[in-house]
């Protein structure tokens, strides 16, 4: 007998159900656990930053150019010896509008890719009450360029931004893309007597940019 | 290689792990850190007990239907191309994850945090086979460092403070002896960044499967999940046959109460909801997904509701961070992957109940486990059914050792208890005597041990008998 078989006869066996027996009940409903006060863009805009800054990241407001100067002084602040990109139409204008920035693009060799010290991404969604980013995979290729350089950039179009966690569920793409990845502030550890350390396998600094859209 | 302490001798392991004053003030600080912590981000949210509810509905569910959602999982995964494995035990996890290893490895293979390939024993076969397993997570890391096995299913190395593995990290890796846990956060980054680009597989557990989208649901802080699940060719997961969820939307409910459990956060740093590998050659992510499905004793506890509940588990931790017992012996006296209450539970019932027989001994049943689990397990009513099952004689099951003395103190209360005039007098004989003979017996063994920090209560001057009759006449 398979271990499949053998399996799904263990687990029949144990709870009396015959082969192929269909849902006894459906699954509870999902209830809506947000709090469902009505929130304005800009309630959700102040709470978004609130949570962000609270769990160690920064946000911009970059919606009169793209994101552009905010960008220029990230780079004159880090000076980034090379700048991993996605392909997110955003992103690209960025790259076109600043030529002399040591470019990478998300097809580059993985070992450059390794090496780069600033990714910059956009981001397909946000929830304001954990100051959370969404990332799609699927639509974009930021899978690595939000992950392996130090300092993490994400443009976020304002019109994206959510209430919580289940609204942002539920506006996920169907099918679902093969990757996708909810991120709230810095990569951090406490694994060492619990104390915080930032940038333990991801980006230490996260900025989200806002942007128009 | 790392090995379990024996979990037949956890009355030993205990002894010695409590005269380890050191690891007891560790333990102490990270688990009454958690618990602070959790207690804040809970304090004031209406919603909570809602939320307990509402999860709990959704894994009883899932567990009564339990095939329904297996089959419904592989057809859904399958679909995506994902390939799914089937392992009734741990060998058979073993052989399936050994083989991708040999195929696509290159050599190394990269870990995500992940009981339960700590379960099967994962590292000792790859060891034995020529292939470097690799722990990223820092803390399993620091273990591995180590030569131990974690001592905790969210903060592996929580036993340890900075100057231990300040000191490891100096005897292994030759770091400055005084170098503060960022230096060797760094230091970890750096070492473990060459092996994620020369690994060829990743290897993950996962927190929750999705039957409804074939998805896989993984939560961390640290990114070395989204490093091992993205950048080697190959990623497999295994994952317990209890993870299933129906729906996507079913996440919003367990992703608000596992952070907050764990480790008092509103929501770790990274929730990755992977489903399926890359469709493009060209696109990022691993060319394969491999999903195993490991039973490994899981399928025996669904047949009754009593066994049946520790499959809600979501592997928080907030039980251990709880527990008085766990916070002075620590993990690694319970000689099991999965300590604390709901290893106390889980490990006699995934190993035969002959080698884990002292295990649901190995608690006060104070409940503060029950009290903090968000998916209200009654772990304590779940140590006495496997205490009863382990004094009636299950099959095979040798009687729990018991020291004499307290057997005859149990005899003899019973007498007394059966005798009512014996024990009325018995306790007009205590109640005079016992200014005299109670700092006496508190002296001469074998209570002087037991006494040791304990304070005995003293007898009221009026029992309730007395009081009761004086009350009824009136």
């Amino acid at each position: 007998m398979s271990d499949r078989a053998q399996i799904l006869a263990r687990v029949r066996q144990q709870l009396g159900r015959a082969d192929d027996a269909p849902l006894a009940t459906p699954p509870p409903p999902v209830p809506q656990l947000g709090r469902a006060e009505p929130h304005s863009e800009a309630a959700l805009l102040q709470q978004f930053g609130e949570r962000l800054q609270a769990v160690g990241g920064h946000l911009h407001d970059g919606r009169a150019d793209g994101g552009r100067a905010v960008l220029e002084r990230l780079l004159q602040q880090h000076q980034p010896a090379a700048v991993l990109h996605s392909d997110a139409p955003s992103v690209l204008a960025l790259v076109q509008s600043l030529p002399s920035t040591p470019w990478l693009p998300s097809t580059a060799l993985r070992s450059a890719q390794f090496a780069a010290e600033l990714g910059i991404t956009s981001a397909q969604g946000a929830i304001a009450d954990t100051g959370t980013l969404v990332l799609d995979f699927g639509v974009e290729r930021s899978r690595l360029a939000s992950l392996l350089p130090p300092v993490h950039v994400a443009l976020l179009p304002v019109g994206r931004l959510v209430a919580d966690l289940g609204k942002a569920l539920r506006a996920l793409p169907e099918p679902l893309p093969p990757a996708v990845t909810f991120v709230t502030g810095p990569s951090r550890t406490a694994d060492i007597e619990l104390q915080l350390v930032v940038g333990v396998h991801g980006p230490r600094e996260l900025h989200v940019v806002l942007v128009s859209g | 290689m790392a090995e379990h302490l024996p979990m037949a001798q956890f009355a030993a392991n205990a002894d010695r792990a409590l005269a380890d004053l050191g690891q007891r003030r560790n333990l102490r600080a990270a688990t009454d850190t958690f618990a602070a912590r959790r207690s804040a981000v809970l304090a004031g949210n209406p919603d909570w007990e809602a939320w307990r509810t509402t999860a709990r509905a959704v894994k009883d569910h899932v567990l009564a239907h339990l095939d329904h959602y297996l089959v419904e999982f592989e057809r859904q995964a399958t679909a995506r191309g994902t390939v799914v494995h089937w392992a009734a035990d741990a060998d058979a996890a073993v052989r399936i994850l050994l083989d991708l290893a040999r195929q696509h490895a290159r050599g190394v293979a990269v870990k995500a945090k992940s009981m339960t390939t700590e379960e099967v024993r994962l590292n000792e076969a790859f060891a034995a086979a020529g292939i470097d397993a690799v722990e990223t997570d820092l803390g399993e890391w620091l273990q591995q460092l180590a030569d131990e096995v974690p001592s905790h299913i969210v903060v592996p190395a929580i036993h340890k403070n900075r100057d231990d593995v300040a000191k490891l990290c100096h005897e292994r890796l030759g770091t400055p002896r005084d170098a503060d846990p960022a230096t060797l956060t760094a230091v970890a980054r750096e070492r473990l960044r060459a092996q994620f680009a020369a690994a060829g597989l990743g290897i993950s557990g996962a927190n929750f499967a999705i039957a409804a989208t074939g998805s896989l649901l993984l939560l961390e802080n640290e990114g070395n999940i989204r490093l091992t699940t993205s950048v080697p060719d190959v990623h497999v997961a295994l994952v317990g046959i209890e993870k299933l969820l129906p729906r996507v939307q079913d996440l919003d409910v367990f992703l608000r109460l596992l952070p907050r459990s764990g480790t008092g956060q509103a929501l770790t740093t990274y929730q990755s909801l992977l489903t399926g590998p890359k469709q493009h050659p060209e696109a990022e992510g691993p060319r394969e997904l491999h999903v195993v499905l490991l039973d490994n004793g899981r399928a025996r506890m669904l047949g009754a509701e009593v066994t049946r509940q520790a499959l809600a588990c979501i592997r928080c931790g907030a039980c251990l961070n709880a527990c008085p017992v766990y916070q002075q012996v620590g993990g690694h006296a319970y000689g099991s992957v999965y300590p604390g209450p709901i290893g106390a539970v889980v490990t006699p019932q995934l190993v035969p109940l002959t080698r884990a027989a002292a295990l649901p001994f190995a608690s006060t049943l104070c409940g503060a486990c029950r009290e903090v689990c968000p998916l209200r397990i009654d772990i304590p009513g779940l140590l006495l059914h496997l205490r009863a099952e382990v004094r009636e004689g299950h099959p095979g099951v040798p009687p729990a050792h018991s020291p004499r003395g307290k057997r005859w103190a149990m005899q003899l209360a019973a007498f007394g208890l059966r005798h009512p005039r014996l024990y009325r007098t018995a306790l007009r004989w205590a109640r005079l005597l016992q200014r005299v003979a109670s700092p006496l017996l508190r002296r001469l063994p074998p209570l002087r041990s037991w006494a040791q920090g304990r304070a005995a209560p003293e007898l009221a001057p009026r029992d309730f008998r007395s009081l009761w009759q004086q009350r009824s006449r009136r």
